[in-house]
Parts: C-alpha cells; structure tokens; sequence
C-alpha cells in the first residue's frame, strides 16, 4: 500500500494545494481587470511550486480560469487519454462575489 | 516440516506469476500436486513430476484466487532503449491544429447556448476531440485534452496553464472559436511517455 502512495496521484492533498493558493491570491479581492494577468500567473505558479515540493515522479499540468460574474455562463470539461492506474487530475471550482475561478491540475507519471 | 515449507513457498512463488498470465486452471493444478509430492519427498519445483503425480492420485479441490485490488500488479514493459521519439513520430501541431480546427467548426455552427445542455456538449466535444488525436499516428503519447464553452455576455475571462514537463518532448495547442453568441477554447497537451 505504501507503494501505490508514492507512484499514483493523491487527490485529496492536491485538492488542499490547490485551495490554498487560491485563497492566498485572490481570497479576499473583488474582480481588477488591471490585476487579473497577475493574480492568475501566481495562483499556477504556486501550485506548481508546492507539487514540485511533494517531490513525486509525475509531470503535472495546472490550467486556471477566471471569469467575471456577469451571469454569463461557463463549462468547462476534459478528456485524457493516459494510464489510469497511475495518472490523475483534480479539478477546484471556487467562487467570491465578483468573480469564479477554475483551477485544473492534471498528473501525469513519469 | 521444512520440506513442506519449501514446497508451499515455491507453490505459492509459481501461482503469482502464473497469475499475471491469467491461467487460471495452471493455478489449482499446481496446488494439488504440491499435496501430493510432499510424501513423495520433492520439493515441487518439477512440474513434470508433479503432474505425473498427479494423474497417480487424483484429487479434487476447487481453489479460487480471486484478484484483489490490493494485489494489482503494475504492467511492466520492456525496455525499448527509446528516449525520444523518432522521426516519423515528432508531434506534427500544423496538422493538429488543423485536425481540431475542423472539427470545432463543424461542430459550433448551429450552436446555441443552452444551460441544461452545455455540460455534456462540453464533455461530449472533449471526447469527440481526444478520439481524433487518437487516430494520428502519435504513439507513447498521452494526451489531456480540455474544452472551455460560454456564452458572450460582455463578461471579461482569463485562461491560463502553466507545466512541468520536459520542454523538448512535450507540447500543447490552444484553439480557439467565436460565434456571435458562444465561444469555444480548446487546449490539447501532448506528453511523451517514456
């Protein structure tokens, strides 16, 4: 058990990265048109920053969208073609009262 | 007593690998003929004498190995000595690009934003798209495909991605289609399996 720990993808702990970069960047903030190419640049780069720290073999790939509520619509889906043994993705939807954020983490395994 | 220890030790070393093989019946044989050979003073290792054993006295016992979760085993490939893919296999992204620019028209022409529907428009077009990469003649490459649909309202929107991955093997392509009401953005990354 403690082999499979290692080599496939833990959703949960991915899950509390993801969380927690959100609300480290735009937690409390209202929607900046100004704002928006930095806050998303650092949500991705700290989440990749704290994979890379979990140390696992994997590559990972971390997609961010942030939308304005406007009461717009939006869907978003995926489709992987990869070992489902071993590879994984995680998905956080997270909202405030201005804006709705997105964010997708895909594992693959080395 | 240590004879039949080492019987059942390699008994049971025989029913795993045997077990990735999926014979099944090779399974409750060998069981049997560890049974027997014990008196006869062997180690079980020669199957052969063990099946002439076997057909001496015949016993029957049914001994099913039901395959549990935990004990799945990761499949193993053998070494290609393959770093990089070769020529003929270099990802070709002006002939995806194509590909998937095609099927997106096609498939957005008519469409009109409906809130109950789109979910499985979406999942139903990343399918539709991953299939098509499929075909192409991209072997040792996985493949994430992810579709974003909404409707234009005046309301602002930013995609980002960012990957850790090997700069020279992987790749990615964004596409993407407007009509007046909808919009369409489609990123497709490509990552070399070693």
């Amino acid at each position: 058990m403690d082999d499979t720990n290692e080599t496939s993808f833990v959703v949960d702990e991915v899950s509390n990265v993801i969380k927690e970069s959100i609300e480290a960047t735009i937690g409390s903030q209202s929607y900046q048109q100004a704002k928006i190419n930095t806050w998303t640049s650092n949500i991705v780069e700290a989440i990749l920053n704290s994979l890379t720290k979990l140390n696992k073999p994997f590559k990972y790939i971390v997609s961010c969208v942030i939308m304005q509520k406007n009461g717009a619509g939006l869907h978003t889906a995926s489709s992987c073609f990869w070992d489902n043994t071993t590879d994984g993705s995680c998905t956080v939807r997270w909202e405030n009262k201005s804006m709705y954020a997105i964010v997708s983490v895909f594992g693959l395994s080395i | 007593m240590t004879d039949l220890n080492i019987a059942i030790e390699n008994s049971s070393a025989d029913v795993r690998s045997s077990e990735t093989h999926g014979y099944k019946s090779r399974n409750t044989l060998q069981r049997n003929s560890i049974l027997i050979s014990n008196t006869g003073g062997n180690t079980g290792t020669n199957t052969s004498r063990n099946f002439a054993a076997l057909q001496q006295h015949r016993q029957s016992s049914s001994n099913s190995f039901s395959r549990s979760v935990h004990e799945r085993r990761f499949i193993r490939y053998e070494n290609t000595y393959r770093m990089e893919p070769d020529d003929e296999h270099k990802v070709d992204l002006v002939r995806i690009r194509h590909v998937t620019t095609s099927v997106i028209e096609t498939v957005i022409a008519g469409y009109k934003y409906d809130a109950n529907q789109a979910q499985q428009f979406a999942v139903a077009l990343a399918d539709l798209i991953r299939n098509q990469m499929k075909q192409l003649p991209f072997p040792r490459y996985k493949i994430v495909t992810q579709v974003c649909i909404g409707e234009k309202k005046g309301q602002d929107l930013r995609i980002t991605s960012r990957c850790i991955w090997s700069r020279k093997q992987d790749c990615h392509i964004t596409i993407t289609k407007e009509t007046p009401d909808v919009y369409v953005t489609v990123t497709i990354f490509f990552i070399y399996t070693e």
